[in-house]
């Protein structure tokens, strides 16, 4: 401590600092601000352009194989987590193979894969295609304009958010297309205000690349996020099995719900937002070679969409009806309401393939 | 909302747009001050009134010393307002640390004791503005300090953003005169708050964000690390506090200056000290300051036997470690810097007028300071005193059974940082961007924000100093 008396420390300027010097005008430091700015932005997008893909749990290593491996597969299945864990390539194959088609499909399902990451990664599909495939079956599902909690904050989140498939989401909230009194859009603003910020923050995130040496580093030290028990399973063509199955209070509870569901379900179109993109992908997939089929999963049926508004349309295959497929909704087969175990995916996935043979027939 | 934060760039780019559109002084403080009730807002609107209540208390002191000559009138309203204040801090940060202590000391002593701690939320800067409060009602009781004759003003100084949640601790006689006038922009050192802005965004967010994860790991559990990982974690630390303090502090300042505010120098290289008196001359000097100038002068200082002052230093010292707690890692981290400066002083006193008085090779004297001021922080970092003393017994004693690591090679990322410290400290990077053209500075500078965000870690970590 100092001797009493000291005077006390007062703030020396900055080492080397000039007080006062030139003054700049307004208009020279507007100038200024936007070159910083214009420099700034143009810096983002050139490291962006160079970085490379970020690694992605789930997401990542089945594009690797994909791009690898693509050659030995003629049929894929892009959806959520219902895909992932529901339907069975090897099932499929054999089936199929029974009624004298021959294929080699590959699950691209991934846990939490709903649009538009959806369409972010059709994207990245479409970039590494390596041969034409001949049947490309797409999940159809609405735009989710929410994250589930804690998953804002992971790179997941992130690396979907580019200007494009943003863009959906703000349309989607703010309704962009539909014309409207300036204080209703003003009111869908204020309402949707804590979400569009959420994603303007990722969108922001991901064009500044923030963190992405850090996703490097951890690629190279290799302790990139460990891989979950659920992840790419390379024996099984990228499908994960679930063992498990409904507990007897879970099953009957489950049971109540789907009956409940039953009676106000009514099949409805999937929101213009997804089926603007979902059709726009159709395209790029014919005009590849392959015939891009959409299907519902055998989930809650008051939720999922059933069909397209567009007409014509692509064929859109309908799973979530427990009417039509009761076997797909029995408590022994089910994990809850929008997942099947190993033995409900299996008999799905025959299912599956045996309309798609009376499609492919012109039933 | 932390100065790392997208929504803090929004959030300052509205206050700086507006406050400078604003040509009366009045409408800006107005201004300044609402934008700062916010930015407290956005932690916990519930504790906006405390902070207030404490304004206003300090306001009606200060009136009433000014009213009144008598000093038993005078000092009465001083202890009120010490009271109020102290008492705030006391209940938010020291009950619960009171009501343990106090139930593990009967235990000690065989008695039977069960006291519930009570579920309290610590607002956040409650300690600093505490002091800045306090600071103005000592200097108007000292008549060093005229008191303000708009309630305004003093709001304003309380809970100014920039430094209201983590300081510097500014005193009120240096802030209070620059709110009298408005601020010019021309008067700004624009271009040095801007790199002192990346400077502090680069020590926090790329430098003690990004070493966090390390020191936290060995911190939780130093049983289980190796004795070098103690090295590592323990020094990782080192830098991890002095970055995440300094760079906020930078933040803060720059943040006032761009506003047209001067706020009090917190950091001068602190790890380039040579003897602990030193380091406290460069580390966290707003609170060192305020300790020496409201709590060991008026102990009585340097004035007395060498007991006596040895006696004023340890209690300054003591009660600053309480200050950043209420646990007893942090009254042993006081005590040994207490300890320090006081062998310190004796050592000084004691080679005094020799000739032949034998002088420690600079980098000796270095290396011990930073040795004990790294031995302190274990207790400082430390979730107890068991943890403490694994980790000490690692670090010092080189004495582990765990066997985890923390790889020792990260050390030279210690030793570069070291580097650019003392290089830094000697102005080798001070200037060089201030000879540039104004349209290079600003290329440079866009360039440069644009590189620095891509070594942001993935999470944010919260300021180490906001838990204070």
């Amino acid at each position: 401590m100092a001797a009493a008396g000291d005077p006390l420390p007062t703030e020396p300027p900055l080492a080397g600092a000039v007080r006062g010097g030139r003054a700049y005008s307004w208009a020279e430091r507007c100038r200024y601000t936007a070159l910083a700015i214009a420099v700034f932005a143009a810096t983002c997008l050139c490291i962006h352009a160079i970085m490379p893909e970020p690694e992605i749990t789930g997401v990542s290593s089945k594009l690797r194989f994909l791009a690898e491996h693509g050659n030995e597969y003629d049929t894929i299945f892009i959806g959520s987590s219902r895909v992932y864990h529901g339907i069975v390539p090897s099932v499929f194959d054999q089936t199929m193979a029974a009624a004298g088609e021959r294929t080699r499909s590959f699950n691209i399902g991934v846990d939490g894969m709903w649009p538009p990451e959806q369409f972010r990664l059709i994207d990245s599909i479409l970039r590494i295609q390596p041969r034409t495939w001949r049947w490309v079956f797409i999940e159809l599902n609405d735009v989710q304009v929410k994250l589930p909690p804690g998953v804002e904050q992971t790179r997941r989140s992130v690396y979907w958010h580019d200007g494009s498939h943003t863009w959906i989401i703000f349309r989607k909230l703010l309704m962009l297309d539909v014309p409207e009194k300036i204080k209703r859009k003003q009111h869908r603003l204020f309402q949707w205000r804590s979400t569009l910020w959420m994603h303007t923050h990722l969108l922001l995130k991901n064009v500044t690349n923030v963190g992405s040496v850090s996703d490097i580093v951890s690629r190279f030290e290799g302790s990139a996020e460990s891989t979950s028990t659920t992840d790419f399973a390379v024996a099984n063509e990228g499908y994960a099995p679930v063992i498990t199955r409904l507990e007897s209070a879970a099953a009957k509870s489950y049971e109540e719900s789907v009956a409940r569901d039953a009676a106000v379900a009514k099949p409805r179109t999937v929101d213009r937002y997804a089926e603007a993109e979902f059709l726009r992908d159709a395209q790029r997939f014919r005009a590849s070679g392959a015939t891009p089929i959409f299907f519902t999963s055998p989930a809650a049926m008051s939720i999922l969409p059933t069909r397209f508004a567009h007409n014509p349309a692509p064929p859109v295959m309908v799973f979530n009806d427990a009417n039509a497929y009761p076997s797909l909704y029995q408590a022994d087969v089910r994990v809850d309401e929008g997942h099947l175990n190993a033995a409900g995916a299996e008999d799905y996935t025959r299912i599956f393939a045996e309309r798609v043979l009376a499609l492919e027939h012109g039933n | 909302m932390l100065f790392v934060e997208f929504r803090f760039f929004w959030f300052f780019l509205g206050v700086f747009s507006v406050y400078w559109t604003l040509r009366e002084n009045s409408a800006r403080k107005l201004w300044l001050l609402l934008c700062s009730y916010a930015f407290y807002a956005a932690w916990n609107w519930k504790f906006l009134f405390l902070l207030m209540g404490s304004t206003a208390l300090d306001f009606l002191v200060g009136s009433m010393l000014s009213r009144t000559d008598k000093a038993a009138q005078r000092r009465a309203w001083l202890i009120m307002s010490l009271c109020v204040n102290l008492g705030t801090l006391a209940f938010f940060k020291y009950c619960n640390f009171f009501i343990t202590s106090a139930s593990e000391f009967l235990s000690w002593l065989g008695l039977p004791a069960s006291f519930s701690t009570l579920n309290i939320i610590i607002p956040v800067g409650v300690s600093f503005y505490t002091f800045h409060s306090m600071s103005y009602t000592i200097d108007v009781y000292h008549r060093k300090l005229r008191p303000v004759s708009s309630m305004l003003d003093l709001a304003c100084f309380i809970g100014f953003f920039p430094q209201m949640v983590a300081g510097p601790i500014v005193r009120a006689r240096a802030f209070l005169p620059q709110l009298q006038s408005a601020r010019q922009f021309a008067g700004i050192d624009v271009r040095g708050a801007l790199v002192l802005f990346l400077v502090g965004f680069v020590k926090k967010a790329c430098i003690a964000d990004a070493l966090a994860p390390s020191a936290d790991k060995f911190f939780n559990a130093p049983g289980n690390f190796t004795a070098a990982s103690a090295w590592v974690g323990v020094l990782f630390y080192a830098v991890q506090i002095y970055c995440d303090f300094s760079g906020y502090t930078d933040m803060a300042i720059a943040c006032a200056r761009l506003l047209g505010y001067e706020l009090t120098l917190n950091f001068n290289f602190p790890y380039v000290a040579r003897d602990i008196a030193d380091f406290w001359e460069r580390w966290h000097i707003s609170l060192s300051s305020w300790l020496r100038d409201y709590l060991y002068i008026p102990l009585g200082g340097n004035r007395g036997s060498r007991w006596f002052v040895y006696r004023n230093l340890m209690i300054t010292m003591i009660l600053g470690g309480l200050w950043h707690g209420g646990a007893w890692t942090f009254v042993i981290w006081g005590t040994l810097h207490g300890i320090a400066l006081v062998l310190h002083r004796a050592w000084t006193r004691a080679s005094e007028g020799r000739r032949r008085c034998p002088q420690l090779p600079s980098w000796l004297a270095w290396t011990l300071t930073l040795y004990c001021v790294c031995v302190a922080w274990i207790f400082f970092r430390a979730t107890d005193l068991n943890h403490a003393g694994a980790a000490l017994k690692s670090f010092v004693l080189w004495q582990s059974e765990g066997t985890q690591s923390l790889r020792p090679a990260r050390l030279l990322i210690v030793a570069a940082l070291l580097l650019i410290h003392w290089l830094n400290s000697r102005g080798l990077f001070a200037t060089w961007w201030r000879r540039i053209s104004a349209p290079a500075f600003a290329s440079c500078y866009g360039c440069t924000a644009a590189l620095v965000l891509l070594f942001i870690p993935p999470h944010y970590a919260p300021f180490i100093y906001f838990q204070f």
